[in-house]
């Protein structure tokens, strides 16, 4: 199988930094739909009478076919590999069709002990894959635990294809009219079919409305009496052809008068959040950066810009800004730009959203704005740039590279200098965990498969991070509990790819659901989570402490309500009943070199390590 | 036993106890108060233990070799930017700064970042 994510498609290098600009085009083209969609990999795998290039329909008649048989032969073509489940007698019919039907390969069954789990580790998946895998819940009581992970994913754009198991002619508590209804404020697509054939459409319909830009979760309520019938012998049954959406890319004139824009502007600044979402997207936000030498400011919900590139700056940059162009960062405000300054944006966001959470933010008053996939729209937008670019301008285009350049060379080095403050201290200084770590996995293929903004970014800030799938991002929601099954789902994307995982972990994002800790180990994920073990939602300490201190207060008394201490918990205890390799609590610096070493090396031959670090509070 | 003397015997014991208890108190240095201080006020949410900093956009390292005592009591009461204010001796009394700035001034200085092999990679 190939591939879909991950691998820039072939671009013919006339000279540095050059492209040769037919085949540009020809495989910026190529691009579009398959790196969008992830339908090279589903176009792949489809087989039996469906050709190359999009799936056929399909015929098929019945010998007396189980309907959760047939259910699977329609997602056969979707290519899950993975279908995360938690266990419910309305989808016992689809689980037995997976178990012998399927031979519990593509998909393979992925036992998550909460149903927040099963979907949130869908979340961290794709971010790594590129394509979703199925999460199969039950549709009442489970779909209650897996709210806030739909509710992630949604808000982080991200593709879950969740299957509700529900019994409709059977009114109990675990039975429910309208079992999406639950989370429709935040998913993009569902359907509850009354026939097989109904379900077949509408499978391959939710598979491809979530696929396409903007990508989001999709719910299908699967009826128990549906998974359970025998269709009659002879009947005929049809598998809908699934055609690949290619991503809406801009519209060419005003692509055209974007590249003005950013041609004209003295000091552009790209601004970019969820911009890129394979590394041909990371490469093109390098390629149209360097080539206007622009700087670049990153939230980091994606892998959009390598860490250590000259080029990447700070917000407080934005107020230097005479345009700044926001790549699906569709919160960004004229508030942080200077006065004057342009503002123009490509973001999907327009496309699909909803309405009662209000994940969207204020209403950005850009100056120009383009609504479209950044991904499939910068290609063009490179091509215009180049276009257009005189050569007239190239010597102011050099100087500011360079003064972007010196401002990221003093931040790097403020960085350093904070980085050692306080280096030799216990508890552990986080930002010498991070350089630990970085000490020993820097020569290794490795993925950070947690959020980078918890111990204070010093991941972000030490490390190198050049390839999209070092890292998965934040979490969309910011709902805590969303980073310790997601880390076990890019884990599992990436064990194919023989990665080394890093997932660094909060304490209090832990403990909402530990049993993650269980999936990895039965299902032999490798991957080493290292603790920001602060003892507290210290996040909510510090916002208490402040409140009493401005009413004049007392401040001592906050940690009440807040502390995760006394008992302080043993992770490393918890870790090994659940069959993890772990050390700990490690309080002293000097212990930390040999644990990682040890802690790899467990990973290394493919069982999960955790060590427990007790870490200053940020 | 002499019943008469008993209470005696227990005033004697309470005496001591509290004596011994008043040296134990009076024995912590101002270092070691300190230390404590900087937990029981909630100095560390922000700040570390150590005082170094926490996120870099959040709490600044509290650097007592520029700061005089002084200064950083002041400051304590009245400060800028988004530290919170410990206005009243209630919330922080004079002496805890004290023993804080006594604490952090026996630390043993940072290495500079250029010394340290892992931040120069
Ligand atoms: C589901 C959910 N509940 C509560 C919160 C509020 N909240 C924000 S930060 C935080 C503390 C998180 O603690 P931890 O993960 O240990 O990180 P720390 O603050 O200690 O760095 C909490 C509870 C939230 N964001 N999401
Ligand atoms: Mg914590």
């Amino acid at each position: 199988m190939e591939q879909s994510d991950n691998n820039k498609p072939e671009q013919k290098k006339t000279d540095e930094g050059t492209v040769d600009r037919r085949s540009f085009i020809k495989a910026a083209a190529a691009t579009g739909a398959a790196l969008a969609t992830g339908a090279q990999s589903l176009n792949a795998q489809v087989s039996g009478g469906i050709a190359a290039g999009v799936a056929e329909e399909v015929e098929i008649v019945s010998d007396g076919k189980h309907g959760s048989d047939f259910m699977m032969d329609v997602m056969k073509q979707m290519d899950f590999e993975f279908m995360t489940i938690n266990t419910h007698s309305d989808s016992a019919g689809l689980q037995e069709s997976v178990i012998n039907y399927m031979g519990n390969v593509n998909p393979e069954l992925i036992t998550g002990l909460h149903e927040e789990v099963c979907v949130a580790m869908g979340h961290g998946y794709f971010k790594i894959e590129g394509k979703p895998l199925a999460a199969l819940i039950y549709g009442s009581v489970g779909l209650q635990h897996a709210a806030m992970a739909v509710y992630s994913a949604f808000c982080d754009r991200v593709p879950v294809y969740i299957l509700l198991g529900n019994q409709r002619n059977n009114p109990n508590s675990r039975s429910v009219q309208d079992a999406p209804a639950m989370v429709r404020d935040f998913t993009k697509w569902d359907d509850s079919p009354l026939t097989l054939d109904h379900f077949a459409k509408s499978a391959v319909r939710a598979y491809s409305v979530a696929m396409t830009t903007p990508t989001m979760p999709v719910v299908l309520s699967v009826d128990k009496k549906l998974q359970e019938m025998i269709v009659p012998k002879g009947e005929k049954l049809r598998i809908p052809k699934y055609t690949p959406n290619a991503p809406p890319a801009g519209d060419p004139n005003a692509v055209r008068e974007l590249a003005k824009m950013l041609v004209d502007a003295e000091f552009p600044v790209l601004g970019v959040e969820r911009a890129a979402r394979s590394q041909a997207g990371l490469e093109y936000i390098v390629e149209l950066a360097e080539l206007l030498q622009a700087g670049v400011v990153d939230t980091i919900q994606r892998m959009n810009f390598p860490s250590r590139h000259p080029l990447l700056q700070e917000p407080g940059i934005f107020r230097q800004a005479d345009l700044v162009l926001a790549l699906e960062m569709p919160m960004l405000s004229h508030t942080r730009l200077k006065e004057g300054a342009k503002l123009a944006s490509i973001s999907s966001f327009d496309l699909f959203t909803r309405s009662n959470y209000w994940h969207f933010g204020n209403y950005q008053e850009s100056d120009f704005s383009i609504a479209a996939d950044v991904e499939a729209t910068l290609p063009s937008l490179i091509e215009e740039v180049r276009r257009q670019l005189p050569r007239s301008k190239r010597s102011a285009v050099r100087v500011r590279g360079e003064k972007f350049a010196e401002i990221n060379r003093q931040n790097r080095e403020r960085d350093k200098a904070f980085a050692a403050n306080g280096w030799n201290t216990s508890p552990l200084n986080t930002a010498r965990v991070a350089a630990e770590l970085w000490e020993q996995i820097k020569h290794k293929d490795w993925s950070l498969v947690s959020r980078s903004d918890g111990m204070s970014d010093w991941a972000w800030k030490l490390w190198d991070f050049n390839k999209y799938y070092h890292h998965i991002g934040q979490s969309g929601s910011v709902g805590v509990g969303y980073s310790n099954p997601a880390s076990v789902g890019a884990a599992l994307a990436n064990r194919k790819h023989g990665r080394l995982c890093i997932n660094l972990q909060n304490d209090g994002d832990f403990m909402f659901l530990p049993s993650t800790l269980w999936t990895a180990a039965h299902h032999k994920i490798p991957m080493l989570t290292v603790m920001h073990n602060n003892r507290a939602y210290n996040q909510e300490i510090m916002l208490i402490s402040r409140m009493a201190a401005l009413r004049d207060r007392d401040v001592s008394r906050c940690t009440i309500g807040s502390e995760i201490n006394n008992p302080a918990i043993d992770f490393a205890g918890m870790a090994r009943s659940m069959g993890w390799y772990a050390e700990g609590p490690i309080e002293h610096p000097s212990d930390l070199p040999g644990a990682i070493k040890r802690a790899i090396a467990a990973v290394e031959s493919g069982q999960p390590a955790l060590l427990d670090t007790i870490t200053h509070p940020n | 036993m002499n019943n008469k003397k008993t209470p005696w015997l227990i005033f004697n014991l309470v005496t001591l106890l509290l004596l011994t208890g008043i040296q134990v108190v009076q024995a912590q240095t101002a270092e070691e108060r300190g230390k404590q201080a900087i937990v029981t006020y909630m100095c560390y949410g922000c700040h570390g233990f150590t005082a170094d900093g926490g996120q870099t956009d959040v709490a600044p390292r509290i650097n007592v070799d520029r700061l005089s005592v002084e200064a950083m009591m002041a400051y304590t009461r009245n400060p800028g930017g988004r530290m919170p204010p410990y206005r009243t001796e209630e919330q922080i009394p004079d002496q805890a700064l004290r023993d804080i700035y006594a604490y952090l001034k026996s630390l043993p200085p940072s290495p500079k970042w250029q010394d340290i092999p892992l931040l120069n990679d």
